[in-house]
């Protein structure tokens, strides 16, 4: 990142070969799986990320503030656009469809799979940033509270939510491992 | 208190199942779906630069324009100056009529000539006939009472006469 700081495209190339995909799978979750929506705040991110470089703490992580700036992009996405009413409203038409499946396919593991990230993208979505962080992107406690900017006990807390509200939507699927 | 519940949750078997199939689903998105390249991202941020670029003015421009107006305020002559070399003397203007004229614009119109199909004879003054239409007052003369004749209210008719009014004699 210092390397960036001083316009070094190299380095800079060096950085978003590391990190895009991650930030990628970061927005394609927290933006309720678009991918195209995401592709462009990855790109967007970066070139925050270019923009700003000047403003980088030195001796704190780039993951961890490319990620606070990739959850301040989809906090403003959310405020503006109401992405997450609508997109409950789309998930609403789809768990109908999920709410009652046939005995067999309750065993089914992309079933699983499938009302899982159902039940992912209904979270609140300061409990799905943590919980993605946490468990996909194995962040620490304390990293996490930088990113979103709260204490460490809140993120506790969110967590605490984020795992009961899953283990509640998914207790009637129960899948075979392949 | 909430760091422990969150490790027991985290312990059990539901939830371990959860977070492995989250996990996995994270990564295969990943995986799945390709960044746009680099060089987008580079030409990209090569056009707000020069957008940026295009929209800031330049400092010198800003210092020059700053010396010019310090210039003409310099040499401008405001209140100090005295009154004889004022461009202009302020005075009264006094409205003694009020007159206002209407202003008229030629418009051009197109005009269009309208075509008849009908054929209509025309009718001469010669062969016009006009006809009197009178209302039967006028028809029949009715002669007015005589103020010489020697019996006025009869009009100069005598007793004789047919057509005397009786009624009238009898009130008289």
């Amino acid at each position: 990142m210092r390397q960036v700081s001083r316009s070094n495209t190299k380095a800079f190339e060096e950085l978003y070969t590391r990190y895009a995909r991650r930030m990628q799978g970061f927005f394609i979750r927290m933006l309720g799986y678009d991918i195209a929506k995401a592709e462009d705040f990855t790109q967007e991110l970066f070139l925050k990320v270019y923009e700003s470089r000047g403003a980088y703490e030195e001796g704190r992580t780039f993951s961890s503030w490319a990620f606070s700036m990739a959850y301040n992009l989809c906090k403003n996405e959310y405020r503006h656009r109401d992405v997450v009413e609508i997109h409950e409203q789309e998930l609403n038409y789809n768990s109908d469809v999920t709410e009652e499946p046939a005995f067999e396919k309750v065993y089914d593991r992309a079933v699983f799979e499938n009302q899982l990230s159902i039940s992912l993208s209904k979270l609140p979505a300061d409990q799905l940033a943590a919980f993605t962080l946490r468990y996909s992107e194995e962040l620490s406690v304390q990293e996490i509270a930088r990113v979103l900017d709260c204490p460490e006990g809140t993120v506790k807390s969110r967590l605490h939510y984020a795992l009961r509200s899953l283990s509640q939507s998914l207790s009637m699927y129960n899948p075979v491992k392949p | 208190m909430k760091e422990d519940e969150l490790n027991k949750l985290e312990e059990s078997k539901d939830i371990k199942r959860i977070l492995e199939t989250s996990k996995s689903l994270y990564d295969r998105d990943k995986k799945e779906n390709q960044t746009r390249s680099f060089d987008s991202l580079m030409k990209q941020i090569e056009q707000r630069e020069q957008i940026s670029r295009k929209m800031a003015i330049s400092p010198w421009w800003l210092a020059a324009a700053c010396l010019i107006g310090i210039l003409i305020g310099w040499n401008f002559p405001f209140d100090n100056a005295p009154k004889d070399d004022k461009l202009a003397v302020n005075d009264t203007v006094v409205v003694t009529e009020k007159h206002t004229d209407t202003i008229y614009q030629q418009v051009q119109v197109a005009v269009k000539k309208l075509e008849r199909k009908e054929r209509r004879e025309v009718v001469y003054p010669q062969t016009m006939q006009t006809q009197k239409v009178l209302p039967p007052v006028m028809t029949t003369e009715i002669p007015l009472p005589d103020p010489r004749n020697s019996r006025p209210a009869t009009a100069g008719r005598s007793l004789s006469q047919e057509d005397f009014p009786v009624h009238l004699l009898v009130s008289l």
